[in-house]
């Protein structure tokens, strides 16, 4: 038996540093939504303790900007939860069929990106495995289409050129 | 007797389940953990219950039953669970 003292940050930090690695070496996209997701409940709230504004209220205060929508943090973060099938793959209601319909690639990216936009508002870009992603975003994605420098005054170029 | 929901959240909590995937504003931002001891329990208690679904004949399956049978001392386990009452064990 080894009982230690982690913190919250270290779990945190462990399983996207997981999900990453699965991320990038072609493994289950499943896993990689469910552990960039439980990393980053974790990462919102530690994110908001330090009186930062986490990746979900600067998404809403955003979305409030732009559309004048009138919702709390909670309800927000849950429709974002929900669009990248996070709640799906770790909990089921009675209600449910066993079913569920999404894009594992997309929504693993997108799980990943707004877990990590939490850690470097908490840690910086300097440890191993978010050097390693942001080079793999260089590599493989759309400057376009995804913000890989995580720049806050990018936007997504809608042209179709 | 307590409800499946609230014996289920005290399991995960004793697994450390909880811990790695929620935070509350009250939390403390530090966990006790025996990360080998519950990783292994977190994973014995998820395969009981795919096993229940699906069997046991799937390669991960077997590789993990195997696993625990080496490393948990599974002879030591069987001769235990030989002394649990008819009624207390899980139903077929």
């Amino acid at each position: 038996m080894s009982v230690k003292f982690y913190t919250r940050l270290e779990l945190a930090a462990n399983q996207l540093e997981s999900a990453i690695g699965l991320f990038v070496s072609g493994g289950d996209r499943f896993s990689v939504i469910s552990l960039a997701g439980a990393a980053d409940v974790i990462l919102s709230r530690l994110v908001i303790n330090t009186g930062q504004q986490n990746f979900t209220e600067s998404m809403l205060k955003k979305a409030i900007e732009k559309n004048g929508v009138a919702m709390t943090r909670e309800e927000f973060g849950k429709g974002m939860n929900d669009l990248l099938f996070i709640n799906d793959l770790k909990h089921m209601d009675d209600n449910e069929d066993g079913y569920i319909e999404l894009d594992p690639e997309e929504c693993a990216l997108a799980a990943v990106l707004k877990a990590l936009a939490n850690y470097v508002t908490l840690a910086g870009r300097r440890d191993n495995f978010v050097q390693a992603f942001f080079a793999w975003m260089r590599l493989n994605l759309d400057p376009k289409k995804y913000n890989i420098d995580c720049d806050p005054q990018w936007v997504p170029d809608r042209t179709g050129g | 007797m307590p409800k499946r929901k609230s014996f289920a959240h005290h399991i995960n909590k004793w697994l450390g389940v909880v811990a790695h995937k929620h935070l509350s504003k009250d939390d403390a931002e530090t966990v006790e953990l025996d990360l080998e001891k519950q990783a292994t329990d977190a994973l014995i208690r998820a395969i009981t219950d795919y096993i229940a679904l699906n069997g046991q004949n799937e390669q991960f399956v077997r590789v993990f039953l195997q696993w625990t049978w080496v490393n948990q001392d599974g002879a030591a386990q069987m001769a235990k669970f030989a002394s649990v009452p008819a009624n207390l064990r899980p139903k077929k």
